[in-house]
């Protein structure tokens, strides 16, 4: 926080404090239907431990999938296989996992598009690295400051900002976020008070009556942010979507509230984790098992997600990543190890879905990265770049990846707003 | 941190909007003052001494992790200068019996990498035993030790098969979150042994009941024999908490907390949850008041370092068919600059201190062969010279041709004593320890202390310290504290007695600074704007409610003052806390208020309690 930003945003406290609510308050504060102010969203969700993305997106057109991996490859779509037992059909090459069934329909809507042999350059295989990398935005390079999230946000000099502009979901804000614009993490809507209401009277007094301007003006930012987070939590409690369980799905209901409330969220974070299979990655059929449940929770949360936005998901677009793929060969241990690109889902209602993009190199013998892993054909700042420059209008080209300019003619195009 | 479930807080009421409409339309100039505020105080200021009540009210705030009862007395019986003096030389000052108590109960911060290895070994080395591959302790107590958790950790494993095989009951289960244990899955009373293999045939939901339905000391041994490295990493962070809170060498503890994020890792990077217990200990406290190069070199040397940046798989790319000959598995490819980059860019000449990205080239080069001893499980570091680049080598328009480790002590050497870095370690130290923006009189000074003494750390430390900088108003209060700086400051006021510190771990991941996990290799910063937003000021109200009305698991006190009168007495007297009186008149309003009756009934709170909870929220107690 610098002081032009801080002082712009207290001005823009200012302006739209006086007798009215602030414009970012919108439908939460003033109970109108649409809001003039109403946002476009990226959300971006991280599966930490590097999910094993052959399993996810199924290549059944390539026979050296199934040479690769003798217990775990999960069987092509066939008419004579039982339903959850094969991978769904999506384009006579690739299929998704059977646990994924509740996100065909948004691929059948052409809301759903799939990145595939997408990832990071750099060659390393450590878990760290990997996120380290993917969330600072520049592969090989440590020193970077702040997150590529927080580096998508627009510079507002002319928008008034909402304390809520930003939001990560979970305790501590994670290396994405962190950056000049100011972000928080919320864990649960609910919690985010002063654990006593009227303890929260008696620091907003005492805060207010400060002669301290720091921590005067920063607490009313805070009491601020508190109110509007409020106000949306109480509405999530009514909200009648219904979401699956786990982790994945409790961020994004929140994300969705925030979202519908019209607060002036721009970008949401979550991640979920447990992906890393180095053992027992399937059950006694390769549709079973550990990931075939992690799967279907995280599936059931994205398809539970675009069903609450309902009209709203014009506006949003969720993306998908994780640090890095998995070996092409399964290991002894009926699991995979750490290997090299990846997949990306990219849904909403802007993108051009029910395809997948990129350029798919195959896993024969001399096709595989060091002879082991699927090859990365497209980086994953190009995918980003798109959709920040696409939906959310930053067209700033050097400055989101430093030391990688984003060329627009990179772009895979699976954005098309219209 | 554990809250009972208050009431739903509803929506905000029109009343209360038309409050903050009103806040918020606060004119103009309230902001202008905001920004003065953020960008810094005057040149002047650091000019203007401080009366001595506040040198010692400003001594005992800064230069520990938050008076108390103890400090105070002690600084006002010696005097400013000689306390100081004596906290430079931590050997000198008997440590608290308290403190030593507390720390017996983590036996992993005594140990040594190879120690801790085999005492909470990994799960890949017990896989790797499983399989056959793992090399075996030679001592057999050891090696029946290590077999038997190898057995355990493989029974968890065919564990999770078997829940694979009992997904279809799964589901048919679907609503049984509510399964208890107690109905025939307890494991109460078994021998250890029994227990993990009952928990082994268990589900997920079942192991956990069963698990919480233990005996605490029970629970605690289960839990770390079957997550033995969690518990490397929780003693580290119990030890840290438990310092700062006890130690009578709290300068000691502020130079260990201040290197050890200058010379960042994180225990987020696999094997450096094990590393990091020797190398705050024997690296970084060892050195916290030594010569400068002898704390970097022993940082470039620890596996710590060589892991988290990388440096111990860089290697000479022509070194490719010598690596052949020592028939490694899995070799790395080459050259790997990031020891060497944040070397120079973090460690010792700061940013535009006067080196190029081709100086970054030669110094991996330097480095190349500085390697972690993985002969053995927990080994340190070696120096393999079939890895290094022998070649001559550039530096800083110096050449480096010694050959072998020598390249890269002579490397550190050079840095160590770098004009550019005297001044970034100079500015960085004042930054922490006088102003985000200290005046350039005071970093010449100390910078000039550095080069004449050699890159004596106590002797800058000194200069800094007896400087008129320090002591002045351009100082005072200046800081806003950081989140760990925060909670210890609020357990010390308070006299509390830390049972469980994992309760103030967790606090402080929500305040935004979980302990040994910054990823960044920068660390955390030291500056106001970076502690200072919305979000984690929410959590600071809370933590401090919390603590005082002794809602925090694990951390209790007893010694509460009789009135909300006493506890502003209290303040005053012993936290040393300059508190307004608008504050003190907010608060008794606030607490008056007959309409208030629910702030004086929190959580059975008394009113002292909630005047503290209070008080450590306060605008005042978040600088120091």
């Amino acid at each position: 926080m610098n002081s032009r930003r801080a002082f712009l945003r207290g001005a823009a406290l200012t302006m739209f404090g006086a007798g009215s609510a602030p414009l970012w308050l919108g439908r939460a504060a003033q109970g109108m239907g649409a809001s003039p102010n109403r946002r476009k969203v990226l959300v971006a969700i991280f599966q930490r431990g590097a999910a094993d993305g052959l399993n996810i997106v199924v290549p059944h057109g390539e026979r050296d999938y199934y040479k690769l991996r003798p217990t775990l490859a999960i069987p092509a779509p066939s008419r004579g296989a039982s339903p959850g037992e094969a991978a769904l059909d999506l384009d006579g090459f690739f299929g998704l996992h059977p646990s994924l069934a509740s996100l065909k329909p948004l691929w059948d809507a052409r809301e759903l598009a799939i990145v595939n042999a997408v990832g990071s350059p750099d060659p390393t295989r450590s878990h760290f690295d990997a996120q380290d990398y993917m969330e600072a935005g520049t592969p090989g390079v440590k020193s970077t400051r702040d997150g590529w999230l927080n580096r998508a946000l627009v510079d507002e000099d002319v928008h008034p900002v909402s304390p809520v502009r930003a939001v990560a979901m979970g305790s501590a804000l994670p290396r994405i976020l962190r950056g000049p614009e100011p972000a928080v993490a919320i864990d649960r809507l609910e919690d985010f008070q002063v654990r006593s209401r009227q303890a929260e009277g008696a620091f907003s007094s005492i805060y207010g009556d400060s002669a301290d301007a720091l921590l005067r003006n920063t607490g009313k930012e805070a009491f601020d942010a508190i109110r509007i987070v409020q106000r949306v939590s109480a509405q999530t409690a009514r909200a009648d979507e219904k979401y699956p369980n786990g982790p994945l799905a409790r961020s994004l209901r929140q994300i969705a509230a925030l979202i519908k409330a019209d607060v002036g969220l721009e970008v949401a974070f979550a991640d979920v984790g447990g992906w890393d299979h180095h053992v027992n990655e399937v059950g006694v059929q390769p549709a079973t098992g550990q990931l075939a449940n992690l799967l279907r929770q995280y599936g059931d949360a994205l398809a539970a997600f675009r069903r609450d936005l309902g009209d709203r998901f014009e506006d949003v677009v969720l993306v998908t990543m994780s640090e890095f793929g998995r070996t092409a060969r399964e290991n002894g241990t009926r699991g995979t190890d750490h290997g090299h690109a990846n997949l990306m889902f990219v849904m909403g209602g802007p993108v051009a879905g029910g395809k997948v993009y990129g350029d798919w190199p195959g896993l024969g013998d001399g096709q595989l990265y060091e002879r082991r892993d699927l090859a990365v054909t497209t980086d994953f700042r190009d995918v980003l770049g798109e959709l920040i420059s696409e939906h959310l209008g930053n067209r700033d080209r050097t400055g989101l990846f430093p030391g990688y300019t984003v060329s627009p003619a990179r772009f895979r195009r699976l954005y098309s707003a219209s | 941190m554990e809250w009972k479930q208050s009431g739903p807080w509803g929506a905000c009421s029109r009343i209360r909007f038309a409050v903050w409409a009103a806040i918020l339309a606060t004119p103009l100039i309230l902001f202008a003052v905001a920004g003065e505020e953020l960008s810094g105080r005057s040149e002047a200021a650091f000019l203007q001494p401080l009366d001595e009540a506040r040198q010692v009210e400003h001594v005992a705030n800064r230069l520990t992790f938050g008076p108390n009862a103890n400090v105070v007395a002690s600084l006002r019986a010696i005097g400013i200068q000689k306390w100081i003096e004596l906290q430079m030389h931590p050997e000198r000052i008997p440590e608290s019996k308290l403190l030593e108590e507390k720390l017996a109960a983590y036996p992993a911060l005594r140990m040594s990498t190879a120690e801790l290895a085999m005492e909470y070994p990994n799960r890949q080395y017990l896989r790797a035993v499983s399989r056959g591959t793992g090399e075996l302790p030679s001592d057999p107590a050891e090696r029946e030790k290590v077999e038997t958790l190898a057995k355990i950790q493989a029974e968890r494993e065919r564990g999770f098969l078997k829940q694979a095989k009992a997904t279809g009951q799964a589901q048919r289960r679907g609503n049984s979150s509510g399964t208890q244990a107690g109905d025939g899955r307890s494991v109460n009373g078994m021998s250890e042994t029994n227990q993990l293999a009952a928990l082994a045939s268990m589900t997920q939901e079942e192991r956990v009941a069963a698990i919480r339905a233990l005996p605490p000391a029970e629970r605690k041994a289960l839990v770390e024999s079957v997550r033995p490295a969690l518990t490397v990493q929780t003693s580290l962070v119990a030890g840290k908490i438990l310092r700062a809170a006890y130690s009578e060498r709290q300068l000691e503890e502020l130079m260990t907390d201040f290197w050890f994020n200058h010379f960042n890792v994180s225990v987020k990077k696999e094997a450096d949850r094990y590393y990091s217990i020797p190398y705050e200990r024997d690296v970084i406290r060892k050195n916290a008041f030594g010569k400068f190069e002898d704390l970097l070199v022993a940082t470039a040397e620890s596996p710590a370092m060589l892991y988290y940046l990388d440096n111990f798989q860089s290697v000479s790319p022509d070194a490719r068919f010598r690596r052949r000959a020592m028939r490694a598995p899995r070799m790395p490819r080459g050259l790997n600059e990031n020891y060497a980059r944040e070397l120079m860019e973090l460690h010792t000449l700061g940013v535009g201190g006067g080196y190029t990205q081709k100086d970054v080239t030669e110094v991996a080069r330097c480095f190349t062969g500085w390697t972690i001893d993985r002969r053995t499980p927990g080994g340190g570091f070696r120096f393999v010279p079939q890895l290094h680049d022998n070649k001559s080598k550039t530096v800083l328009g110096k050449k480096i041709d010694a050959g072998g480790m020598e390249d890269g002590l002579r490397v550190l050497s050079m840095l160590a004593h770098h004009p550019s870095t005297a001044k970034f370690i100079s500015t960085k130290l004042a930054e922490r320890f006088v102003a985000d923006q200290p005046p350039a009189s005071l970093v010449d000074a100390m910078s000039a202390t550095f080069l004449r003494t050699g890159g004596d750390i106590r002797e800058v430390l000194r200069t800094m310290f007896f400087s008129k900088e320090f002591l002045s108003e351009g100082a005072y209060r200046a800081k806003v504290k950081q989140p760990f700086e925060m909670i210890v400051s609020a357990v010390r006021a308070l006299d509390a007695d830390i049972v469980q510190p994992l309760a103030l771990a967790r606090a402080l991941d929500r305040l935004g600074q979980p302990l040994y996990r910054k990823q960044e290799p920068t660390g955390y910063s030291a500056l106001n704007s970076e502690w200072v937003n919305s979000a984690a000021l929410v959590e600071r109200m809370n933590l401090a409610l919390g603590l005082a009305s002794n809602q925090v698991r694990g951390v209790r006190w007893d010694e509460i003052p009789a009135t909300g009168q006493a506890t502003v007495e209290l303040a005053r007297a012993e936290w040393l806390l300059p508190v307004n009186e608008s504050t003190v008149a907010s608060i008794a309003k606030a607490i008056d208020d007959p309409a208030q009756e629910q702030l004086r009934q929190f959580r059975g709170a008394t009113e002292a309690q909630i005047w503290a909870g209070l008080l450590l929220g306060s605008p005042e107690f978040q600088r120091h």
